[in-house]
């Protein structure tokens, strides 16, 4: 009963997401289109936090190497693909979070966490201060009128709101597909086994800070692939993408939809982006609100939505 | 007899305080060799140096000729050098079989693979089931192990340790905690699962002790005060001196 239960809610999540654009205009089609791009990114850092056990203050820098890194691409070479574009945004993050894992992955806890926090605003400054490659403050700004081929499908325009929808939903999926298979891995057991014991997963012969560094690469290229993606959608970048608070938001995302497996992630991107949508149409002080509610889930419910969802499906199922 | 593991003139300081003083100890290969002593005396901080827990402030530790003072514990456990601990450590929020299987794929050297999925993974299945099996958590081996009852987290604990199919196989303490009849079923499950390799065991039970092992050392004060048959140390009076004098801490000796 319950195998089929899960199956035909992936089947009606599926279904829901092909028909999507039919059914909402394009303000909210928008929305989505970002929504699916922040579970990627949530997503490859539930595989840090959720799944090994690391709090990261610093995740944003993956997303903004990516994003970065598709831009500069797309701007000094008109012609190139987008998705090498797309896959090398992936290809930097995954350099980047190998980079800062051979310095940080050492520390552990709260001397790790710490340190993130540093290195993430270290990226940060540099594209604040690298203005003859950034753009600085003032960012980069991408041209319309590209036009994508895809194969057996034809030409289209990536202005288009309906094929960047289906484009970043295809890419996505596959995304989601890659993060949930890798956790099936031996080294995605791994990291399981040192999350719930890393003193015994040591000692049962395995290197813990390879398996670490590792896993710092796989996130880092998925956190690069959903900073890519959003500069299709956003079609600009500016440091604000890779700074503090973007590291906090995917943090508060986590939170918000809980951080237990794979849905948490999703769900926290969709209310965060909602929320933040009609919290900022209120007040202009909606940040104080989000904090009031984040505050909130931590004290009473620390396992997000979903551990709220979780806990009133069993209690119901012991009646 | 040739030895498996020698510790020569081995020195541990915390903080100033010497620990380990100078100790000498020769583990011989096949043997089961015990070591016991006051609390406190250092049994448990050899472990630690040995497996590469705590780092070594002088001296050497040979394991088959090689000084392996200074690696790191996943290198010394490859190198063929398995430990349980005295306070049980196994992956609480894991299933028992996934805590077996955890050590069967690390025992392959496929912890860090990603190119296939663990289940699919060829004869960890079987290995896990077999292993399992031997101590005897096959019943409960969907349950969490941190829910099981402490006498088979025990079993597993040794479980963990045997699953890397070592050489060298430390035991510390695997009886701690237990009632006389779980005891029993581990040292049972201890002579089943170590036979033919070399077992070092701490251990204050001294009846485990005189029943199990081949040679004893006798650690008091961070130094290896003899080492000796079991029925040499019964007779040994230095040793009963260590122990009544210390305290009145098992008067069988």
């Amino acid at each position: 009963m319950r195998r089929y239960l899960s199956e035909s809610v992936v089947f009606l999540v599926l279904a829901a997401l092909v028909s999507y654009p039919y059914i909402v205009g394009k303000f909210h089609l928008y929305l989505m289109t970002e929504i699916i791009i922040f579970s990627i990114f949530c997503i490859s850092f539930y595989l840090l936090l959720g799944h090994t056990g690391l709090l990261s203050f610093g995740h944003a820098a993956y997303f903004g190497l990516g994003a970065y890194c598709t831009i500069l691409l797309l701007v000094h070479f008109p012609h190139i693909s987008i998705f090498i574009a797309i896959v090398a945004g992936g290809i930097l993050g995954l350099l980047g979070g190998v980079i800062i894992g051979l310095m940080l992955l050492r520390l552990t806890r709260v001397y790790f966490s710490l340190a993130t926090v540093a290195f993430g605003q270290m990226i940060w400054a540099i594209a604040w201060k690298w203005r003859s490659l950034t753009g600085g403050d003032d960012g980069l700004v991408l041209k319309s009128g590209r036009k994508v081929f895809i194969p057996l499908l034809g030409h289209f325009e990536l202005n288009n709101p309906f094929f960047l929808y289906y484009l970043i939903l295809v890419i996505s999926l596959a995304s989601v597909i890659f993060c949930w298979l890798f956790t099936k891995t031996p080294l995605g057991n791994t990291l399981a086994s040192i999350k719930s014991n890393a003193n015994r997963t040591q000692f049962l012969g395995v290197n813990i800070y390879l398996a670490k560094l590792m896993l710092f690469g796989f996130s880092g290229f998925f956190a690069g692939i959903s900073g890519s993606l959003y500069i299709l959608l956003e079609r600009m970048v500016s440091p604000g993408l890779l700074d503090m608070f973007m590291s906090f938001d995917v943090i508060i995302m986590s939170v918000l939809g809980g951080y237990s497996n794979f849905v948490g992630p999703v769900i926290g991107s969709f209310i965060y982006v909602y929320l933040v949508e009609y919290l900022s149409s209120f007040t202009d002080k909606w940040q104080l609100i989000l904090g009031a509610i984040f505050i909130a889930l931590i004290l009473f419910c620390p396992n997000g939505l979903v551990g709220i969802l979780k806990s009133s499906i069993i209690k119901r199922s012991m009646r | 007899m040739t030895s498996i593991l020698q510790l020569i003139d081995v020195y541990k300081y915390f903080d100033g305080s010497k620990v380990i003083n100078g100790i000498d100890l020769s583990v011989s290969l096949g043997e089961k060799h015990a070591l016991i002593g006051p609390n406190g005396a250092g049994k448990s901080t050899i472990f630690n140096l040995i497996t590469g827990r705590y780092s070594v402030s002088r001296g050497r530790i040979l394991f088959k000729g090689r000084n392996i003072a200074g690696l790191p514990p996943h290198k010394i456990s490859h190198l063929g050098i398995a430990r349980s601990f005295q306070i049980i450590n196994v992956f609480k929020d894991m299933t028992v079989f996934e805590n077996v299987r955890n050590a069967i794929v690390a025992r392959h050297g496929h912890s860090l693979s990603i190119f296939s999925l663990i289940g699919n993974l060829r004869g960890i299945r079987e290995e896990t089931d077999c292993l399992l099996e031997r101590i005897h958590l096959t019943p409960v081996q969907r349950e969490l192990a941190g829910t099981l009852p402490y006498g088979q987290q025990r079993a597993l604990e040794i479980g963990l340790t045997i699953a890397l199919d070592p050489e060298l196989i430390l035991l510390d303490e695997p009886t701690a905690g237990m009632t006389p009849g779980e005891t029993r079923e581990v040292i049972k499950l201890i002579r089943e699962t170590t036979q033919g390799k070399t077992l070092m065991i701490v251990e204050h039970d001294m009846e485990v002790v005189f029943d199990l092992a081949d040679r004893i050392s006798v650690i008091h004060l961070g130094k290896n005060v003899t080492t000796a048959t079991p029925e040499e140390i019964r007779q040994n009076v230095t040793v009963k001196g260590i122990y009544l004098g210390s305290s009145s801490y098992c008067p069988e000796i």
